[in-house]
């Protein structure tokens, strides 16, 4: 089973005030580390069946239907291998998949695709 | 005028749109299932304010694939009246029929209290019954009217003067602290480029008479019946 696990994220120009305010919380919490924070959507979806290839080619086609409002929102999705069906949800950490790669790398081995909207 | 009146699941302005224009303007007005496809011409299609499905993903973003919407859509490619109210206006921008997004307030709550609009132009069919001097207050009540698009669109909407309201003071005066949602230029409703597709976050309907605190959403309504009379008089 995949699980291609989906990052919905604000696109950079628009201003996201659910994250500034999160900001704001962590200042008060005496927490000033972070400079800047933005909040976003994480989705899964589990293909028991298909093909890594034609996963990302139905993922593609789902964000650019409905998942993603390409006008104020970028996405990029991981793909997780599990050994079977209902295990995704709680073996997120076991697949070993870095997420740290570039985005936009697209299909090769590389665990990420990401789409920049049109 | 007949009117069709779109209903979603968590529509919740359907009934008070379906009376103010049956009771108080005489027009012969049904109501539209989402999952039903329209069998017969409307002169104006409302989609109507609320939470259709219960607002998940985006607002407006599950409506948008329901059934009626092919036939919404192509109601307005024919050149009929669409008028999408809060929800309504968020579902259209999610369906493409109007540029931009509506996003949640910069204050982050649900705003529900009067706003002063002012009436940005008079010849469109949804505004050219409204008094001087084209100022009118009525209710909004939402948690995502923020109006957003990039700088590209917004400059197209200013030069094609298709900005049909954008909230201002008593005064008229479209200041920071008359927005009451941190929409991009102070933008309360849009039409498409060929005039007949208007969105607006304010309700027209919850400003229909003396008893709900105001009637001066009744202009916006008696624009439209008024631009259908010309047409058959044509």
């Amino acid at each position: 089973m995949i699980q291609a696990q989906i990052r919905i994220m604000p696109k950079a120009s628009i201003l996201d005030p659910q994250g500034q305010t999160v900001l704001g919380a962590l200042k008060n919490l005496g927490l000033e580390g972070p400079a800047a924070c933005r909040v976003g959507k994480f989705v899964t979806l589990d293909f028991p069946r298909m093909e890594r290839a034609e996963i990302e080619r139905e993922v593609e086609s789902i964000c650019r239907r409905l998942l993603v409002n390409p006008n104020i929102e970028s996405w990029e999705a991981e793909y997780r291998e599990f050994e079977d069906a209902g295990a995704g949800a709680s073996a997120g950490a076991s697949a070993g998949a870095s997420a740290g790669a570039g985005a936009g790398a697209g299909a090769e081995d590389g665990v990420i695709q990401s789409a920049e909207p049109r | 005028m007949k009117v069709g009146i779109v209903v979603f699941p968590g529509s919740n302005c359907d009934r008070d749109t379906h009376w103010v224009l049956e009771n108080l303007l005489d027009c012969e007005c049904g109501y539209l299932w989402h999952k039903e496809r329209m069998d017969r011409r409307w002169d104006l299609v409302v989609l109507p304010g609320g939470f259709s499905y219960g607002d998940y993903l985006r607002t407006g973003a599950i409506a948008r694939i329901s059934p009626v919407m092919q036939d919404v859509a192509e109601h307005a490619s024919r050149g009929g009246l669409l008028l999408g109210i809060c929800n309504g206006f968020q579902i259209l921008t999610e369906a493409g029929l109007l540029p931009g997004a509506l996003m949640t307030n910069t204050c982050l709550r649900f705003v529900c209290r009067d706003v002063m609009l002012k009436v940005q132009r008079r010849d469109s069919p949804f505004t050219g019954a409204v008094d001087d001097p084209g100022i009118l207050k009525m209710p909004v009540a939402h948690h995502a009217g923020r109006y957003v698009a990039d700088e590209e669109t917004l400059e197209m909407l200013e030069s094609d003067e298709r900005i049909l309201f954008r909230y201002c003071d008593a005064e008229g005066r479209c200041t920071p602290q008359a927005n009451p949602n941190g929409s991009l230029g102070n933008i309360a409703g849009i039409v498409n480029a060929r005039g007949n597709v208007l969105g607006m976050m304010p309700h027209p309907e919850r400003a229909a008479h003396h008893s709900l605190g105001g009637s001066e959403g009744m202009q916006i309504f008696r624009s439209v019946i008024a631009s259908q009379e010309l047409l058959r008089e044509v």
